[in-house]
């Protein structure tokens, strides 16, 4: 009997994963010491016992295993269509069978399984062919294609698909198999957060990206940049880094002392209470494409140390240096190319203190000192009083995450802040094998960042203060990465621009003639598979044909959300409006695409001869745009 | 027995009710401050068939009752929560609707 369901478990798979079911049919496989003993529920069904360890764990109810099945299918609700669903642990089957009934055909079902044991103890006893023969159900074992994971969560895990993504652990995993499941779901949840926050932390930069990028070309023609900054400032002693949590408002004043003896560097949000204190940081960095003018009132004559996608009017408003580092645009890099040099860059984890934490790094510092470094919400609030408003006020905090506190057991946070902990905790390490590398976190509150030496400011002071250093000066005396020739160079690139863009217009008019192509053969029924496969080769080149332009990036940037809505819309619609003729949605959605295609280029063609006027006007007053 | 029928119920209910609706997956923890409760009340059907119940039928629920305490205590030490959420939920569940149906019937 066993043999007879193996085999036909094992056929069901074969028809979707051959190599995966020749490698247990010829016990490719590491199996693991858990003993599965197989017993009957009292309502009849098939469960296992497990021993693991010391462990004596059930894997189904033994009076009842039916009932706990459906109350968890009942929690799960509706599945969508096309929804990612990962069950961490097979157990004795009767979850997975019964999420394989209760979603559509088209859900992405993917199964981790700690145990060979167990689920070969699955393969031999529980029936699941008829549920695995009609669709494709991913299986990761662990020794037999573990090494599989993280792959296909990258496969499965999409833009389009993030929203519906189901993650549950079968109970009593968590006990059986603690490393192992850990280990899977941190990578699991990883993927996921990263996926999240970088998607939203790009729609957020991108809103405005384009345009950023190109305004600020002129800037950065200028030369100015982070490895010119670090070669004027000799000192490799300690550095402080301002940022504005919530914290900064206990140590503020007794930063005081530390002015022109440390380093300072501000994140943009902190400059405002800073300065009304009277404390002028060496440079402050920002990063956001959107950030509000007003938090930077009465920083114009501070140097600004900024990526190519910041808020260009803000930059614009700056009569100090402006200090640009490489943040993956390509077009600010090709200035650099032009003299066969390069924009150096700095770490990016989100948020504005990871890249100015990384930069004193790369500066050389030996020692950093992070200030209102909250990540958290300290005292419920989200940032330092005179930030965005002159008292912050107390939210709701019940429904955050906690996360280990600097001075309290655990603190309140946010998915995104926890990304940004784990970022510096990992910098951190990751510098630390390069070298000594000591971070003292002299923020009164916050969570607590792995790797750091908790400190009082006063303490910290007291102990890295040393000579007077006059940095603000040091910052002036920077010279431009450029000659005067190499400056020539990089606004003679700059003219070259709007000829991508109209380049790149003629490129995608012809990108929707193909699709058009493809949908008249198609409604015609005179399309064929050889025909269209020339035709996909086609729109293959042209696209490849884009990538050429660096100016395309900015097409990509901009287009991102307006993809993100065309893609969705198809995900959504498609419950309700199938149609089974596939080819024809893709012309559409291609002609669709070509189309906002063709309107973006234009607009980069209009923004990109702004850009001239604004390096004209540059180039001719030698100094603001204001 | 009636009042302690109507607290154990309501214990189970929000052991396992927090378990399968909220995901609140603390089971074991929960289940242990219970134990006395627990024990208490089925102490009560183990001191001898003073229900006057056939032979054959206080055997049955005798051995049903210790096979409960049995699993609790299995489920306790093994720290094993599929095994107290079933010992509760169809186990203990049963015993308390004893005295729950006696007092749903009076009432």
């Amino acid at each position: 009997m066993k043999e007879i369901i193996f085999e036909k478990n094992l056929k069901a798979m074969e028809k979707w994963y051959p190599d995966f079911a020749d490698m247990i049919r010829n016990e490719k496989y590491d199996m693991d010491d858990t003993k599965v003993r197989v017993e009957q529920s009292w309502d009849g069904e098939k469960i296992f016992r497990i021993e693991t360890g010391e462990r004596r764990l059930y894997l189904g109810g033994k009076r009842n295993a039916a009932e706990p099945v459906e109350m968890w299918q009942e929690r799960l609700g509706d599945i969508h269509k096309y929804a990612p669903v990962f069950l961490f642990g097979i157990g004795s089957g009767a979850y997975l069978k019964s999420v394989i009934h209760h979603s559509p055909k088209e859900a992405n079902v993917v199964v981790y399984e700690p145990s060979m044991a167990v689920f070969l103890t699955v393969l031999k006893e529980i029936d699941l062919s008829e549920e695995i023969k009609n669709r494709p159900i991913a299986f990761i074992i662990e020794g037999l294609n573990d090494i599989e994971f993280v792959p296909v969560v990258q496969g499965v895990l999409t833009l389009e698909t993030l929203e519906f993504f189901i993650e549950e652990v079968h109970p009593n995993y968590k006990a059986a198999f603690p490393d192992k499941l850990r280990e899977k779901v941190k990578q699991l949840t990883k993927h996921a957060d990263e996926f999240f926050v970088n998607f939203y932390t790009r729609r957020l930069l991108q809103e405005r990206a384009a345009q950023n990028v190109l305004y600020n070309l002129p800037y950065i023609a200028e030369g100015y940049n982070t490895k010119q900054l670090s070669k004027v400032i000799p000192y490799k002693g300690a550095a402080v880094l301002v940022s504005a949590g919530p914290s900064l408002d206990k140590n503020i004043e007794e930063l005081k002392r530390a002015k022109n003896h440390l380093f300072i560097i501000a994140v943009d949000t902190a400059v405002k209470p800073l300065l009304k204190r009277g404390i002028l940081p060496d440079v402050f960095i920002t990063l956001d494409g959107r950030k509000p003018l007003d938090l930077l009132d009465g920083a114009q004559t501070l140097p600004v140390v900024s990526n190519s996608v910041a808020r260009y009017e803000l930059l614009d408003r700056q009569k100090g240096k402006r200090i640009f580092f490489f943040d993956g645009y390509q077009l600010p890099l090709d200035l650099y190319f032009q003299n066969d040099k390069i924009l150096p860059g700095v770490a990016v984890g989100g948020s504005v203190a990871c890249s100015g934490f990384s930069l004193l790094y790369k500066m050389g510092f030996e020692t950093v000192i992070l200030v209102g470094q909250d990540l958290a919400y300290t005292d419920n609030k989200s940032h330092a009083d005179g930030t965005f408003q002159e008292k912050m006020p107390v939210e709701h905090t019940e429904h955050m995450i906690r996360v280990k506190g600097n001075y309290q057991d655990t603190v309140p946070t946010l998915t995104n802040l926890k990304i940004y902990l784990e970022w510096f905790a990992n910098y951190i390490e990751g510098a630390r094998k390069h070298g000594n590398f000591r971070v003292i976190n002299a923020t009164e509150g916050g969570a607590f960042i792995e790797g750091t030496e908790l400190m009082a400011l006063k303490e910290a002071l007291d102990e890295c203060i040393g000579e007077e250093i006059d940095f603000a000066g040091l910052v002036d005396t920077m010279e431009s990465a450029f000659t005067q020739e190499e400056k020539k160079k990089a606004y003679d690139y700059l003219q070259e621009i709007p000829k991508q863009f109209e380049e790149l217009e003629k490129l995608a008019k012809q990108l929707k003639l193909e699709y058009k192509k493809i949908e008249k053969a198609e409604k015609s029924g005179k399309g064929n598979y050889q025909y269209y496969k020339k035709k996909i080769k086609k729109i293959k080149d042209l696209t490849e044909q884009c990538y050429k332009y660096s100016g395309y990036q900015l097409v990509e940037s901009t287009l991102g959300t307006a993809e993100f809505i065309l893609q969705t819309e198809f995900f959504y619609g498609k419950e309700d409006t199938e149609t089974d003729n596939e080819i024809l949605q893709t012309a559409e959605h291609g002609i669709t695409y070509s189309e906002v295609l063709e309107d973006c280029t234009k607009l980069m063609q209009d923004l990109s001869h702004k850009m001239l006027e604004r390096a004209d006007k540059l180039h001719i007053q030698g100094g603001n745009l204001c | 027995m009636e009042e302690k029928a109507k607290t154990l119920w309501k214990v189970i209910d929000t052991i396992c009710g927090g378990y399968h609706i909220y995901k609140d997956e603390n089971v074991i923890e929960k289940a242990k401050k219970a134990a006395d409760q627990i024990q208490e009340y089925c102490s009560f059907f183990l001191q001898g068939n003073i229900f006057g119940m056939e032979e054959e039928a206080y055997r049955e629920l005798y051995c049903f009752v210790v096979q409960v305490l049995e699993d609790f205590v299995e489920a306790v030490t093994q720290n094993d929560t599929i095994l107290m959420l079933d010992t509760l939920d169809y186990g203990l569940r049963e015993i308390v609707d004893i005295y729950r149906e006696n007092d749903e019937a009076t009432a």
